[in-house]
């Protein structure tokens, strides 16, 4: 075997072969491409609701806004939707530290409310509470 | 003008610019990723624009699309839900904890799921969603 008896002979061990360097590091790559998660994760802040017998949910000075199973949202009993919700709210609650109400009513996913709250943030409401809404019991 | 000639390359010095790139890839992918161990649910969160940065470790609801609870990875039954709950915060000594809801799954599944977490003695918690306009 005389290529084996060269490549041990001390000359040809000066040069170190990039090839398998290349190979691990293509490796790696491949495995941090396919175990990594590019999602851009973020976070809502939310209040919990109440324990039963805590604070009167339906207090006077809580604005519900109520999100029907057919798409519309009853902004304190008066009819709107997602884009003019800010409107809306803006025109009834003066006050951006006023409390508001979001009760989803049954089969309502939960992009919807996420979608309104995200519209309450952006309006500067930042004290809303979830609460389940009528006939959403199981 | 005469241009001066370019010295021939020592053999496997093309290959160096191929090792840049692909280590400046590795040095990206290593820093933009991050390394999550698979779930047991496919959860797709909801869409949201005015969100916070994603507060990192801490324990982690994730509601399925068709209702199925999950803590940390772990699938728990409705019925165990608030005792594994107390569990889990047990050995942190946070209060709060991150929801992971599906975007799909039902809005009063998730204040079921809220509620619940109050009767856990959780104070507070945060919705994950992704960046983006629904």
């Amino acid at each position: 075997m005389p290529s084996l008896l060269n490549r041990a002979s001390p000359r040809a061990r000066v040069r170190i072969g990039l090839t398998p360097l290349i190979d691990l590091v293509f490796i790696l790559l491949i495995f941090l491409m396919l175990a990594s998660n590019f999602d851009d994760r973020r976070a809502l802040n939310i209040t919990l609701p109440e324990p039963a017998g805590g604070r009167n949910e339906a207090g006077p000075a809580v604005l519900t806004v109520l999100l029907k199973t057919s798409g519309a949202i009853m902004v304190d009993g008066a009819a709107t939707n997602l884009d003019r919700l800010t409107y809306t709210l803006e025109s009834v609650a003066i006050d951006a530290q006023r409390r508001i109400l979001v009760r989803p009513e049954a089969g309502v996913a939960v992009q919807r409310i996420v979608s309104v709250l995200d519209r309450l943030i952006a309006a500067g409401f930042r004290n809303t509470t979830l609460a389940r809404g009528d006939g959403g019991g199981k | 003008m005469k241009l001066a000639r370019p010295r021939p390359r020592p053999e496997g010095e093309h290959i160096v610019p191929l090792i840049n790139v692909v280590f400046l890839l590795l040095i990206f992918v290593m820093l933009a990723g991050q390394i999550t161990s698979p779930d047991p649910l496919p959860i797709a969160p909801a869409k949201a624009v005015e969100a916070e940065a994603r507060p990192n470790r801490l324990t982690t609801v994730s509601l399925g699309a068709n209702g199925e609870l999950d803590i940390d990875g772990t699938i728990v039954p409705k019925s165990e839900f608030v005792s594994a709950v107390r569990e889990a915060l047990a050995e942190t000594p946070e209060r709060s904890l991150l929801l992971r809801p599906d975007r799909a799954s039902d809005a009063n599944a998730l204040i079921e799921v809220m509620r619940l977490l109050r009767t856990a003695d959780v104070v507070s918690a945060r919705l994950i969603v992704v960046k983006g306009s629904d």
